[in-house]
């Protein structure tokens, strides 16, 4: 197992750099020049040359893209902002605990009220929990989750005042973002759960197991639920990274002070630099995420384990042998 | 998927016998089309995607009210006789502007999907169909492509095209690329290995032909139901877009940009933010509902 | 015949359906038949003709829905399986009658351990803890000849007959009174085959087990059963001992599946029964088997057969060919 996790954590690495180089490539085409657009319209043509030179944007392209990874990754220096010259970093950090938190704990409602919703819905196939279920999930995937947001805003905190409309001072704020920003995954665990709980039920196994006697209950937790969580995981990762990617559109209608808000000013201003910096880091969150999402899988699966421990496994056999051998 | 797949090279089996082939397939869609039009669901979805594309189509015929001219004197109406969904805060009418809209978020969510297809089907045909490097190359792609989120790729991508109606297509379809690629490889190899592949390599079949006329037809069909389900997922994510200052703007009609035109009066008047939700809402559902019914009449084992 | 006490299994007008949105599937039409204790039923079939489904139901373990048990009694050593509760049935299931299914490859669990899943239906039945049943566990692993250090492997790492080993290890775990054996060796390579059967074989004379064998393979049946019945289209056609099946076939059928075997000793070509097994959503009246049958007369289209005696516990429902073979007989 150490093998797996090792060999999946080096394999990170070039997945990194690899999106860092992406995005700082496709983004190096971006209309306008960053010199223009800080020093504002209008600037002298002198001063715009001056500070291309100094930012390096005279640079040919690898070079820059070179400078640009030893900063960013050796460094740790993102930059500073087009429009007020703070560092990018700084501003990062101190908003990317907010941003992480909406994202991790959309997926984790996900998947204690998704999963199980599915389960229910396989295990009751056809009744009105069922039913119910099915609509609402259909209904889930098929609203935009800013406009829902909008709505509840609109009904909870300026209807009613239940709820602060905007900010995440109090814990109050939370709960709407999360709610939201967990709608969608909710929705689309539940479907998937059913739908593999449902392959899984029919399975041979599970009739083997009901045909040794065993009670339901058993049945269902301990022979149905592992082999159907299996690709639950993988459904749960790709989640992650939707609702990593919602939380701009979240963080911009609730006003959450966090790295997809300042995505969205950073959109409006042409500031290239802070868009580059916290979709390279965003990614980068990603990429680690999906990283868990493999170990875990390596753990559920021991199909996937023994691809790694095969080898040590039959030494151990060997070894198991030759003591047998000794005693007879 | 892998079952179905079996399936549908099991009934067309054989590459020399042309005509007998093609009226297995088309019996085959026959059945296909019997099993959704069981389904009640997927019928209304049906139903009403037909009704929207009318809508888009004779948007223009159909809305009573110019969707550009302002009139300052009737804005911000709720919802009357004359203005069924009222007007916006220029007067104009919301109901004509949601109908006419539906031309542009529908064709997004269309665009966006078969460009997609498009350039996905050729990589994945190329990557399943000849392996080694070719295979190679492509697949670091999609896996580049995958390890950034959907969102922040279109986000990034809008921003190197700019706003506009073609540059948001191209930006959202370029995330969907991988997808289907993966897909359509992972059926390529499949196929690669059934007997009817190797019949017509034996006939010294041309490559060309080989992939698009036997061996796509064989792949295609849980694409077709991802892709239907995809041109929903699209549209709430061009609206998205729209939301934060990309993608398609104020004042086109499209849906996403009429929310965020509305959401600076959502204390005063929250009917403009409603409708197009609804609107939009409704559409992506059904598409839901049609792709739901798709996959159950492509794959009835996995139904009951 | 089926004196419910004497017979230690006795099946009685079995009649299952599959429903599903549209059609009604008759998969088993009324079938009866019986089995002594310490005896072997062969189930002889084409592929669909409602054999799995017989042995499934009396496990009662057939998916509902969209199957369904519409009427018949299965006795089972003085109570009828179908009139017990749940609770009842799930003692029954594992302890005294179990089963071995066809797909080794799809039978196992594929996260468990295999010693862990022969065991919980030891631990369940016995009442005793995990730990011991573990350990009788590896012991059941060692009657089927799979090493003890393997118990704790997980199925993928087993090879398609060991994997059928380790079903039948489940199986026969607590030595159950009647083994449900449903085409054990079809996925399994010839040699490893016979190994198979060969075990089954042993493992029931052990502990004289009564055994239903489901297959399609005659060769099987003659080597392996003390009777046979021929199913075709959820129907019993012929039944007997293999002796007086397999040497004085009467059934139109049951002398077509003979005749479709190749045989060393004749040059002659293979004479295969024409046409396909009936749609089991749309049988035919009369005798199910018509359509395909050389001798069909009129009254075989519209007369439903029933299973008359031919001779000693020789049973057919051709009512054409019996006469024939009486005369024959009596010659």
């Amino acid at each position: 197992m150490a093998q797996y996790v090792l060999k999946r954590i080096l394999m990170i690495i070039p997945v990194v750099f690899l999106v860092a180089i992406t995005i700082f490539t496709i983004m190096y085409f971006c209309p306008g020049d960053p010199a223009e657009i800080i020093l504002g319209v209008g600037a002298a043509a002198e001063d715009i040359e001056a500070l291309r030179e100094q930012m390096g944007l005279n640079d040919p392209f690898l070079v820059q893209l070179g400078n640009y990874l030893y900063r960013t990754f050796i460094k740790f220096d993102f930059g500073t902002s087009y429009a007020n010259s703070v560092p990018i970093i700084d501003e990062l950090s101190h908003r990317f605990s907010k941003t992480f938190v909406l994202a991790i704990s959309a997926i984790i409602i996900e998947v204690i009220v998704g999963i199980p919703l599915g389960m229910v819905s396989a295990t009751h196939r056809g009744g009105w929990i069922d039913q119910l279920c099915m609509i609402l999930a259909l209904i889930g995937i098929s609203v935009p989750s800013f406009w829902i947001g909008l709505q509840l805003l609109l009904i909870f905190s300026l209807k009613l005042s239940w709820l602060p409309p905007y900010g995440v001072t109090t814990w109050q704020g939370w709960i709407l973002p999360i709610f939201v920003n967990s709608l969608r995954g909710i929705a689309q665990m539940a479907r998937q759960a059913r739908s593999s709980m449902l392959e899984v039920i029919r399975s041979d196994y599970v009739t083997t197991a009901r045909a040794k006697g065993l009670p339901e209950r058993t049945i269902l937790f301990r022979y149905a639920l592992p082999n159907a969580l299996i690709p639950l995981v993988q459904t749960a990762g790709q989640s992650f990274g939707t609702s990593l990617g919602g939380t701009v559109i979240i963080e911009n209608v609730f006003s959450i002070p966090g790295v997809g808000q300042y995505m969205v000013n950073a959109i409006v201003t042409r500031d290239y630099a802070v868009i580059r910096s916290a979709v390279v880091v965003l990614a980068i969150v990603f990429s680690l995420v999906m990283l868990l999402v493999d170990i875990a899988f390596g753990f559920i699966d021991p199909r996937i384990k023994a691809q790694y421990e095969g080898r040590n496994r039959k030494y151990k056999w060997r070894k198991k042998l030759r003591r047998v051998a000794a005693n007879a | 998927m892998l079952r179905t797949q079996r399936k549908v090279a099991d009934v067309t089996p054989a590459t020399m016998k042309k005509s007998k082939e093609e009226t297995k397939k088309q019996s085959q869609f026959r059945e296909v089309m019997k099993r959704l039009m069981q389904n009640k669901l997927a019928v209304l979805g049906m139903v009403i995607i037909i009704v929207y594309v009318l809508v888009a189509i004779f948007a223009p015929y159909i809305i009573k009210y110019d969707i550009a001219e302002l009139n300052l004197g009737e804005k911000n109406q709720p919802p009357s006789k004359e203005h069924w969904c009222g007007t916006d805060d220029f007067g104009r009418d919301i109901f004509s502007r949601l109908l006419y809209g539906t031309r542009y978020s529908l064709g997004l969510g269309l665009g966006a999907v078969a460009l997609g297809l498009l350039v996905g089907i050729i990589l994945g045909c190329l990557a399943g169909f000849f392996g080694g490097w070719v295979e190679e190359i492509i697949m670091r792609f999609c896996d580049l492509m995958q390890a950034i989120p959907g969102t922040l790729l279109a986000i990034v991508i809008s921003m190197v095209l700019g706003s506009g109606f073609v540059n948001t297509i191209i930006a959202l379809g370029i995330g969907r690329i991988p997808m289907n690629s993966r897909l359509i490889r992972a059926q390529f190899l499949n196929q690669r290995q059934l007997e009817y592949v190797e019949a017509a390599r034996a006939t010294n079949c041309p490559k060309t032909k080989l992939m698009f006329v036997h061996i796509l037809p064989n792949t295609i069909s849980p694409l077709i139901v991802l892709s239907t389900m995809g041109v929903g997922g699209t549209i709430m994510m061009a609206a998205g877009l729209s939301f934060i200052n990309l993608g398609v703007q104020p004042p086109l009609p499209e849906w996403g940009a009429m929310i965020t035109a509305a959401r600076q009066y959502i204390r005063y008047y929250p009917y403009q933010l409603l409708f197009p939700g609804l609107f939009m809402g409704i559409l992506v559902l059904a598409l839901n509902l049609f792709g739901d019914g798709l996959r159950d009449a492509m794959d009835p084992k996995l139904k009951d | 015949m089926e004196n419910n006490e004497k017979a230690f299994l006795s099946v009685k007008n079995l009649v299952v359906e599959y429903t599903s949105s549209k059609q009604v599937i008759h998969a088993v039409n009324g079938v009866t038949f019986s089995l002594e204790r310490g005896k072997t039923l062969g189930l002889v079939g084409e592929t669909g003709a409602g054999k799995t489904t017989i042995a499934k139901s009396i496990l009662r373990i057939l998916p509902d829905p969209p199957a369904k048990i519409r009427s018949g009694e299965i006795w089972f050593d003085g109570q009828d399986l179908l009139k017990l509760s749940d609770d009842e049935m799930r003692r029954i299931r594992g302890a005294r009658i179990s089963m071995v299914f066809q797909d080794p490859m799809t039978a196992l669990n594929p996260t468990m351990r295999v010693a862990d899943q022969i065991a919980d239906g030891i631990a369940l039945h016995r009442g005793i803890s995990k730990h011991e049943a573990r350990h009788k566990a590896v012991d059941m692993l060692e009657m089927v000849e799979i090493p003890r250090f393997r118990a704790r492997d997980y199925p993928h790492q087993f090879s398609g007959g060991m994997k059928q080993r380790v079903v039948i290890a489940i199986a026969l775990a607590c030595n159950p009174d009647l083994l449900l054996a449903d085409e054990p060796t079809t996925a399994l390579d010839v040699t490893i085959q016979a190994q198979v059967l060969a075990l089954i074989n042993e493992l029931k004379k052990k502990n004289n087990t009564s055994m239903i064998l489901i297959t399609h393979d005659l060769g099987v049946v003659a080597e392996t059963c003390d009777e046979v019945a021929v199913v075709y289209a959820g129907e019993i056609v012929e039944k007997g001992s293999v002796e007086e099946v397999f040497d004085h076939a009467v059934h139109p059928y049951t002398r077509g599946l003979f005749d479709s075997l190749p045989d060393m000793s004749s040059t002659g070509r293979l004479q295969p029964i024409t046409g396909m097994m009936p749609d089991p959503s749309k049988l035919p009246e009369g005798c199910k088997f018509h359509p395909r049958c050389p001798y069909a007369t009129e009254s075989c289209k519209k007369d439903i057969k029933k299973l008359v005696k031919v001779s000693g516990t020789h049973y057919s429902c051709c009512s054409a060919t019996i006469n024939a073979a009486a005369k024959v007989r009596e010659v």
